[in-house]
């Protein structure tokens, strides 16, 4: 009966959706961060799930126009695409962002960005710039782990990297067809990688609700 | 690899210092500066701000003045400790 309301085929669009509610939610909590201690690393940190989840939802959107459920949008298939490559970049980047200035006297010109672009494609290039900045953030957060040996770090560095390994096996996938068991494989590690995201949020709720907001 | 300490992580350790003394009665600018390890020029700053922002209370004594948390500044410090934990997860400090 499930597989009725949840076809198989859609598994990426309902991914998109859970990651869509879950950058939403980081974002809100963020927020409500900045809004107490006045930090601009919350802020960062807000507009980095904030823009990650509007480009989820841009995914979602584009997987079901181009699977015809959208009819009134499927001329709109490209521009979903193009808009929630950019955004997902754009929210890759503000997370590396944070990560940069969270480090001083690091020679960053050694992390010139080794992006090589499909020609003609902007998607493809905006995937290879998000899956950089994406690893950027795994390895940032892998350090910041060995700094401070917080569990909830190694979890959320291990989630990131799920991500991107994830992201990775989908282009392999692509070679050997869009319903290939590679492709199926990266959606399982991606919603493995999305899940510990919800590792911080839980801790966050479970350590108390009571605040008053405070503002500097 | 060394990290940079943060305006809030600063405005943090500023505040933990002035509820060092249990006795209420507040503590002195040297016990600021020493405890914080912030320069005397951007202490005087700070704790301008922070008493216009109802962060700290100044408490006016004859040797000059003294300063104290106030219930405001406990409840920031007590966000900055929750939304530490939070930001340290992503590895980040706030």
């Amino acid at each position: 009966m499930a597989a009725q309301f949840l076809p198989m085929y859609l598994l990426e669009e309902y991914l998109a959706i859970v990651g869509a509610a879950l950058g939403f939610l980081i974002a809100y909590v963020s927020y409500r961060g900045y809004k107490q201690t006045r930090s601009p690393t919350l802020l960062r940190l807000g507009a980095a799930f904030l823009l990650l989840g509007i480009s989820y939802s841009f995914t979602g959107f584009h997987g079901l126009a181009a699977n015809g459920l959208l009819p009134n949008f499927a001329i709109l298939v490209g521009t979903f695409a193009v808009l929630a490559y950019s955004l997902e970049t754009a929210g890759y980047f503000f997370l590396a962002f944070s990560h940069m200035l969270n480090v001083k006297g690091l020679k960053r010109g050694s992390f010139v960005p080794l992006v090589v672009f499909s020609p003609g494609a902007i998607a493809a290039g905006l995937k290879s710039l998000s899956f950089y900045f994406l690893l950027y953030g795994v390895t940032e957060t892998l350090l910041s782990y060995v700094r401070t040996r917080n569990r909830g770090t190694l979890v959320i560095a291990a989630g990131l990297a799920m991500l991107a390994t994830g992201e990775f096996m989908r282009w392999i996938g692509f070679f050997y067809g869009p319903a290939s068991d590679l492709v199926l494989l990266s959606v399982f590690v991606k919603v493995v990688g999305l899940s510990t995201l919800v590792v911080p949020i839980m801790k966050f709720m479970w350590l108390g609700r009571s605040m008053t907001d405070v503002v500097v | 690899m060394s990290l940079y300490r943060t305006q809030v992580k600063i405005v943090a350790d500023v505040l933990s210092a002035a509820m060092d003394d249990g006795s209420n009665e507040g503590v002195g600018i040297t016990h600021l500066l020493r405890r914080a390890n912030v320069s005397y020029a951007r202490m005087v700053r700070m704790l301008n701000d922070l008493v216009g922002s109802g962060l700290l209370e100044a408490l006016e004594q004859e040797k000059g003045n003294r300063y104290r948390t106030s219930e405001r500044g406990l409840q920031f410090l007590t966000a900055y400790g929750r939304f530490q934990d939070f930001a340290k997860s992503f590895g980040l400090r706030l």
